[in-house]
């Protein structure tokens, strides 16, 4: 037996149809073109850290297993780039590493700190109107009493008090 | 910077840090379930769930404090040294907080997890029914996307810009997980104290960068006086001489925010990027071992007069032309390609130490 004192109303899973903030169709959409694109992915990162990597990085050519592992993760995740870039590899017979050492690229790198810079004046202020909008929705409501009124849909909150009767 | 690639590239400083890594997390753990199996009477999967939550934020504020830190003191330098096994660590804590809280909350339902998630909290009425799960669900992605081009291969070969850009993804990330956290703890009610914690956590983070990054747009802002003949007047060289020492740089900004390391070896001076090809490091803070400048964060080296990492490594970086007329020194602006010698400008009267 599971307690139940923990699986409260935060589970939020009792979704009634009329009040969904993502349509349902879409959130189908989602799941099955996540799934789809990480199947695909898991498949090319096998061939692409057997083969592949070292193909696009000639430096790939001897590595160890380990670094061929921990290759998976990402290249199941940048699978689009990756295979486009043995392609173009395996066409031209050789290896184009992209490179930062052109004068433009260079000039952007020493920019980047600038960039972060702005971006934390802008995330500091954000983040205050997410700590008080939080605060102020706290102190409005006295959340804990709505979900004992709010009947549950089919959800695992439900198949759970079965399975658990 | 490896002739081929290796899984991880431990050596004994790296061992250390990562052995520190692993007690004091160890003894987090042991600390929180000691004291919350005190405080709330609630299943240990759950405690689990929690500790690695919170082990996991409490490690990504660290992260994110020690690039600030090391910009105005180099005391923190050394914490920088191994930041991507600290990275990785938490991308697997936050990961493991994730994977509990979806199989308690989502895993036993008739839906599938990942739809589980993005639908909860679905009715929600104002704020405190804030889907906040599909905020982790989002920082989570990041920092996976993070941990698993942590690599220096996909430096390499995503180019370190693009990486490092990617790697930015970092901020965002915070953001969104002080928004879950804020709204998941809310709606749990679970102890208050914890969003104070998180409240000024936040504020020290973004005080910080803020710090930090006015002190470098200030540095940044200052503009060298170009001489007619189109070169950049540096300073006296005894000035020069006097600031330095010997296997140590001078950082100078020119031309709005490009950075020069000027470094004195052997009684002359040598004019490299002070950006470093691995991930932006500043070279001017850097020192010479060996014979090689060595970056302040990672440790990458170069030969100074020629702009190239010694052999067998490959990387390069930008070089600057010297000259000294009368008693000032004076810089080419126009960076030379990558890894083109240089060779060093002598300073009269100037010894190298002898080692
Ligand atoms: C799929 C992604 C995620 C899901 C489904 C999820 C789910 C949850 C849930 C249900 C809670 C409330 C737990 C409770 O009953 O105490 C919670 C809280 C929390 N989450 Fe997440 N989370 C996710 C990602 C993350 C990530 C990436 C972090 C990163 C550091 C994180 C950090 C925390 C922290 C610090 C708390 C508050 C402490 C706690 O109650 O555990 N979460 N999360
Ligand atoms: S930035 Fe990593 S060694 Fe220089």
């Amino acid at each position: 037996m599971r307690d139940l004192h923990a699986r409260d109303r935060r589970t939020g899973s009792s979704t009634t149809a009329a009040a969904r903030y993502l349509p349902a169709v879409l959130v189908e959409f989602l799941v099955q073109s996540v799934q789809l694109y990480a199947i695909v992915g898991l498949l090319f990162s096998l061939a692409f850290a057997w083969k592949g990597a070292a193909v696009v990085d000639p430096v790939a050519t001897n590595a160890t297993l380990g670094f061929r592992v921990l290759l998976l993760p990402g290249a199941a995740l940048l699978w689009p780039l990756l295979a486009h870039r043995w392609w173009k590899a395996a066409l031209a017979g050789s290896a184009d590493i992209p490179s930062d050492h052109t004068e433009h690229w260079q000039r952007g790198s020493e920019r980047l700190r600038s960039v972060a810079l702005v971006m934390w004046l802008v995330l500091g202020p954000a983040l205050v109107v997410v700590l008080v909008v939080a605060h102020l929705a706290r102190s409005n409501g006295t959340p804990s009493t709505r979900d004992a009124t709010q009947l549950p849909t089919v959800t695992s909150e439900t198949k759970l008090m079965e399975d658990s009767r | 910077m490896s002739v081929s690639y290796r899984a991880v590239q431990w050596n004994a400083a790296k061992k250390a840090y990562d052995r520190r890594l692993i007690v004091v997390i160890a003894l987090y753990f042991a600390v929180f379930f000691l004291a919350a199996s005190v405080a709330f009477e609630t299943s240990p999967l759950i405690l689990a769930m929690r500790a690695c939550g919170t082990a996991a934020i409490a490690l990504l504020i660290f992260i994110l404090s020690i690039g600030p830190l090391a910009r105005f003191s180099p005391r923190f330098s050394p914490l920088l040294y191994n930041r991507r096994h600290l990275g990785v660590t938490m991308f697997l804590l936050a990961f493991a907080h994730a994977a509990l809280a979806t199989l308690w909350y989502h895993g036993f339902g008739v839906i599938d997890p990942l739809t589980s998630i993005l639908e909860s909290g679905a009715a929600f009425e104002g704020a405190a029914q804030f889907p906040f799960q599909p905020l982790g669900l989002a920082a989570l992605v990041i920092l996976f996307a993070m941990a698993a081009t942590s690599h220096d291969f996909w430096l390499r070969n995503l180019s370190p810009r693009v990486w490092k850009l990617l790697h930015l993804g970092v901020y965002v990330a915070f953001a969104l997980l002080v928004a879950h956290v804020a709204f998941g703890v809310l709606q749990g009610a679970i102890w208050p104290g914890f969003a104070w914690m998180l409240a000024a956590a936040a504020a020290w983070i973004v005080a910080l960068h803020i710090a930090a990054g006015v002190k470098e747009w200030r540095a940044d802002r200052v503009r060298r006086a170009l001489a007619a003949d189109g070169w950049v007047r540096v300073g006296e060289v005894e000035r020069i001489v006097e600031e330095t020492t010997e296997g140590r740089a001078k950082a100078v900004v020119i031309d709005d925010c490009r950075k020069i390391a000027l470094y004195r070896e052997n009684g002359a001076f040598s004019a490299i990027s002070g950006v470093c090809a691995h991930q932006g490091g500043p070279l001017g803070e850097g020192k010479i071992i060996d014979g090689c400048v060595t970056c302040p964060w990672h440790g990458y080296q170069y030969i100074a007069s020629k702009g190239q990492s010694p052999p067998p490594f490959f990387e390069k970086i930008p070089t600057y032309e010297l000259r000294i007329e009368g008693r000032t020194l004076y810089v080419h602006p126009q960076a030379k390609p990558p890894g083109t010698p240089v060779p060093p400008c002598k300073i009269a009267g100037l010894e190298g130490s002898p080692s």
